[in-house]
C-alpha cells in the first residue's frame, strides 16, 4: 500500500508528463520536417530561395511561393482588418446585449465553415465572377484568393479584438466619460489605445491564418510558380507555400518531396514566430490591466 | 424637425439608396450606363450643395464651405467619368485585367454612397460632436453588415445549389463512375470514424494537460514552455500537420500505408490546443473556495480534482472538445496524405485501413468538374459537409447553454 502522499506525487507527475506532450509534438514536428527536408537543403542550399522553379530541369526555387504567401496574406489583411475591427468595436462597445448575443454565433459560424468549402465556393462562384468582370486570362487569381482569405481571417480578428476591447477596465472608460468626452471619443482615444496590443495580436493571428490556409488558396489562386510582373498584378494566378505543398505532394517522388518539406519548414517557422509575437503582445495587455485591478 | 435636419435626412436617404443600388449593380454585374451613374452622383452632389448653402446662410462658420467643397468633388467625379473608356484595358500596363466602365460606376456608387451618408450626420447634428459619434456608429454598423454578408452568400448558395442533390441514394450508396452517380455513404462513415477516433486520442491528452496547467502548475519555466508550445500548435498550418503526419505516422509507424489511425492521430494534434484551451478555461471557472473546502475536509489534491473540480467543469470541457472535433471534421489538408482515398476504400473496417472522407471527396469532385458531370454531387457534398460541421458546432453550443453552471 503506497502512502497518500506518494500517490498524490505520482498523480502530479503523470499530469506533468501528459502536459509535456505538446512540447514533444512541437519538437517532433520540427525534427521530422527537418529530417525529410535535409536532402534538399544539402543538395540545393540557397538555390531553394531563387525564383526559378522548373521540375524538369531540377530547379526548385521557392521564392514565387513565398512571395505569393506574403502577397495573399497582406492583401487579406487589407480586406479583413477594417471590417473586422469595425465589427469588433461594434460588438464590444455599441451593440446592446441582445444583439450581441444574436450576432456572436454568426461570427462563430463564419469560423466554422470548412476551408475546402470556402475554396469550392470561391473557385466556382467568385473566380467565375471576377473572370467575367475583369476579363482576366483565367478564373484563378491572387485577387480571388485575397478576398476569400480576407473573409476567412475575419472571425479570428473579430473575436480576438472583441476580447481585448472587453478586457479594458471600465474605470478607464468611466473616467473619460466623466470628463465630458462622448462615447465615441472615449472609444477612439481611450479604449482602442488601451487595447492596441491585443488588437495587434489579433491582426497577427489573422495573418497567420491567412498564410497557413491551404485548401481554399489551392483551389482559388491556381498553382503557377511565377512572380507576377509587375509584382502587384493581383489579377494573375500564382502559388503559395501551402498550395505548392498540397498540389505537388500527391504525385511527387524523389527530391521534390524533400523540397516540399523545406517549404513546410519555412511555413512552420514563419507561423511559429508570428504566434510567439502575438502571444507576447497579448500577455502585455493582460499584465497591464491585471496590475490595475 | 427643422430644415437643416430635413435636408440632412434627405441626403442620407439619397446616399443610402445610391449605395444600395451600387452594391446591387456590383453583385449582379449590371451594365450601369453613364447617365444612371451621373444622375445618382448629381443627386448626392445637389443635396450637399443645398445643405451647404443653407448652412452658410444660417451659421457663420466654415462648415458650409466644407460641404460645398465635398459636393463639388462628387460632381467632378461624375463629370470626369464621362471620359472613361468603355473598357479600360490594363494590359497596356502589363496588368492582366480589362476593367469595364460599369464596374467603376457601381463601385464608386457604393463607396461614395456610403461615405456621403456617413457625412450627412454632421449637418444633422449641426457639426457638434454628437454628429461625429453618430457618423462613426453608422460606419461601424456598415462594417458589421459587410462582415456578415459573405456568410449569408455562402450559406444561401450551398443550400440553394446543393439541396437538390441530397437524395436517399446519395446518402446510402458508394460512389459509382467517379462520382457521377451513387453517393457518399462510405465518406460519411469515414468522417464520423475519423472524429470518433480523434476524440478518443485527444480527450485524455487535452484534459490531462489542462488539469496540469490549471491545478498543479506554478509560474515557472516549464509552464511557460508548455504554454508557448500550445500556442504554436494552435497556429500551426494544417498542411504542416499533414506533412508531419505523413513523415512520422505514415512513413515510420505504419510502413508507408495511409490509414484511419494515422489520420486520427494527425487530427488529434490539430485539435489538441483547442481542447486544452477550453478545458483549462472550464477548470479555472470553478471557484477556489470549493477546492479549499474539500482540502480542509482532508481530501487529497487528486481526490479534490476528481470529485470537486472535474464534475462541474465537464460541460465546458465537452463543449471545447466537440468544437475542436467540428473543426477536425472539415479539415482536408491533414488527412489527404495520411488517411484518405477518393474511392475504393469502402466503409471503415479497421484502424489500419485507409478510408474515404467528405472533405476529400469534395476536393476530388471539384477536380473532376468540367471532365465529368459531377456538379450537383459536389454541391450536395459541400452541403452535407456543412450540415455535419455546423451540426457539431450547434450541439456544442447547446451543451454549453444547457449545462452551464454559474458560481
Amino acid at each position: 500500500m503506497i502512502s497518500r502522499r506518494a500517490k498524490d506525487k505520482m498523480v502530479h507527475y503523470t499530469f506533468f508528463g501528459i502536459a509535456t506532450v505538446s512540447v514533444l509534438i512541437i519538437f517532433f514536428i520540427f525534427i521530422f520536417l527537418f529530417v525529410e527536408a535535409y536532402p534538399a537543403i544539402q543538395r540545393f542550399g540557397s538555390e531553394l530561395l531563387s525564383r526559378d522553379w522548373n521540375v524538369a530541369r531540377n530547379q526548385f526555387g521557392l521564392l514565387p511561393a513565398i512571395f505569393g504567401s506574403v502577397l495573399v496574406a497582406v492583401g487579406a489583411l487589407v480586406v479583413a482588418v477594417p471590417l473586422g475591427l469595425g465589427a469588433a468595436i461594434y460588438l464590444s462597445e455599441i451593440a446592446p446585449n441582445r444583439i450581441r448575443v444574436l450576432l456572436k454565433p454568426f461570427i462563430e459560424l463564419l469560423a466554422g465553415i470548412p476551408s475546402i468549402v470556402y475554396g469550392f465556393i470561391g473557385a466556382i462562384l467568385l473566380g467565375r465572377f471576377l473572370y467575367d468582370t475583369f476579363g482576366m486570362r483565367g478564373t484563378n487569381s491572387f485577387l480571388a484568393g485575397i478576398l476569400v482569405l480576407g473573409v476567412m481571417a475575419l472571425p479570428i480578428i473579430v473575436s480576438m479584438s472583441d476580447d481585448s476591447l472587453k478586457a479594458v477596465p471600465k474605470d478607464l472608460k468611466d473616467a473619460s466619460l466623466a470628463l465630458g468626452a462622448t462615447k465615441w471619443q472615449t472609444i477612439r482615444k481611450v479604449t482602442i489605445p488601451a487595447a492596441i496590443s491585443g488588437i495587434s495580436s489579433a491582426v497577427i493571428m489573422g495573418m497567420g491564418r491567412a498564410i497557413g490556409e491551404t485548401m481554399a488558396v489551392m483551389l482559388i489562386i491556381g498553382s503557377v510558380m511565377r512572380i507576377p510582373v509587375p509584382f502587384f498584378d493581383i489579377f494573375e494566378s500564382g502559388n503559395t507555400l501551402t498550395a505548392l505543398i498540397a498540389v505537388q505532394m500527391g504525385e511527387a517522388h524523389g527530391i521534390i518531396i524533400n523540397v516540399l518539406f523545406t517549404a513546410g519548414i519555412m511555413l512552420f517557422t514563419i507561423v511559429a514566430v508570428m504566434s510567439i509575437i502575438s502571444d507576447i503582445l497579448q500577455k502585455r495587455t493582460t499584465d497591464k490591466f491585471e496590475g490595475k485591478r | 424637425m427643422n430644415i437643416r435636419k430635413l435636408i440632412s435626412l434627405w441626403i442620407f436617404t439619397v446616399s443610402t439608396v445610391v449605395a444600395i443600388l451600387g452594391f446591387w449593380a456590383l453583385a449582379t454585374r449590371m451594365d450601369v450606363e453613364y447617365w444612371m451613374f451621373f444622375v445618382a452622383l448629381t443627386l448626392i452632389s445637389a443635396s450637399y450643395y443645398l445643405s451647404g448653402i443653407y448652412h452658410h446662410m444660417t451659421e457663420k462658420d466654415m462648415n458650409g464651405v466644407f460641404m460645398l467643397f465635398y459636393a463639388s468633388i462628387v460632381l467632378m467625379v461624375a463629370a470626369f467619368s464621362f471620359y472613361l473608356p468603355e473598357i479600360l484595358d490594363m494590359r497596356q500596363w502589363e496588368i492582366n485585367a480589362r476593367i469595364p466602365n460599369f464596374f467603376f460606376y457601381s463601385l464608386s456608387m457604393l463607396f461614395l454612397g456610403i461615405f456621403s451618408s456617413y457625412l450627412s450626420f454632421r449637418p444633422f447634428y449641426n457639426f457638434k460632436k454628437e454628429g461625429a459619434q453618430m457618423g462613426a456608429y453608422y460606419m461601424l454598423y456598415i462594417t458589421m453588415i459587410f462582415t456578415l454578408i459573405p456568410l449569408f452568400v455562402i450559406l444561401f448558395n450551398i443550400v440553394y445549389r446543393g439541396a437538390g442533390g441530397i437524395t436517399w441514394e446519395f446518402l446510402t450508396e458508394d460512389i459509382i463512375s467517379m462520382g457521377e452517380r451513387g453517393g457518399v455513404y462510405p465518406a460519411i462513415l469515414g468522417t464520423l470514424a475519423l472524429i470518433l477516433v480523434t476524440a478518443v486520442i485527444v480527450l485524455p491528452l487535452g484534459v490531462g494537460t489542462a488539469i496540469y496547467l490549471a491545478e498543479y502548475a506554478r509560474k515557472g519555466l516549464a509552464v511557460r514552455v508548455i504554454r508557448t508550445a500550445v500556442n504554436i500548435l494552435q497556429g500551426t498550418p494544417s498542411i504542416v500537420h499533414g506533412l508531419f503526419g505523413y513523415a512520422f505516422f505514415v512513413l515510420i509507424l505504419f510502413d508507408g500505408q495511409k490509414c484511419l489511425l494515422a489520420g486520427a492521430l494527425t487530427l488529434a494534434i490539430l485539435t489538441l490546443p483547442i481542447v486544452i484551451r477550453s478545458a483549462e478555461e472550464a477548470l479555472n471557472a470553478v471557484p477556489g473556495d470549493l477546492r479549499d473546502a474539500s482540502l480542509a475536509l482532508g481530501a487529497s489534491k487528486w481526490q479534490t480534482i476528481k470529485k470537486v473540480v472535474l464534475p462541474p467543469s465537464l460541460p465546458g470541457i465537452l463543449t471545447g472538445t466537440v468544437l475542436g472535433l467540428g473543426r477536425a471534421a472539415g479539415e482536408t489538408a491533414p488527412i489527404m496524405f495520411t488517411a484518405v482515398y477518393f474511392s475504393g476504400a469502402g466503409t471503415p473496417s479497421s484502424l489500419l485501413r485507409p478510408i474515404q472522407a467528405l472533405p476529400y471527396h469534395l476536393l476530388s469532385l471539384y477536380r473532376l468538374i468540367g471532365y465529368r458531370d459531377v456538379d450537383l454531387q459536389a454541391w450536395a457534398t459541400a452541403l452535407l459537409l456543412l450540415i455535419i460541421v455546423l451540426g457539431v458546432n450547434v450541439s456544442a453550443i447547446i451543451i454549453r447553454e444547457k449545462y452551464r453552471q454559474r458560481f
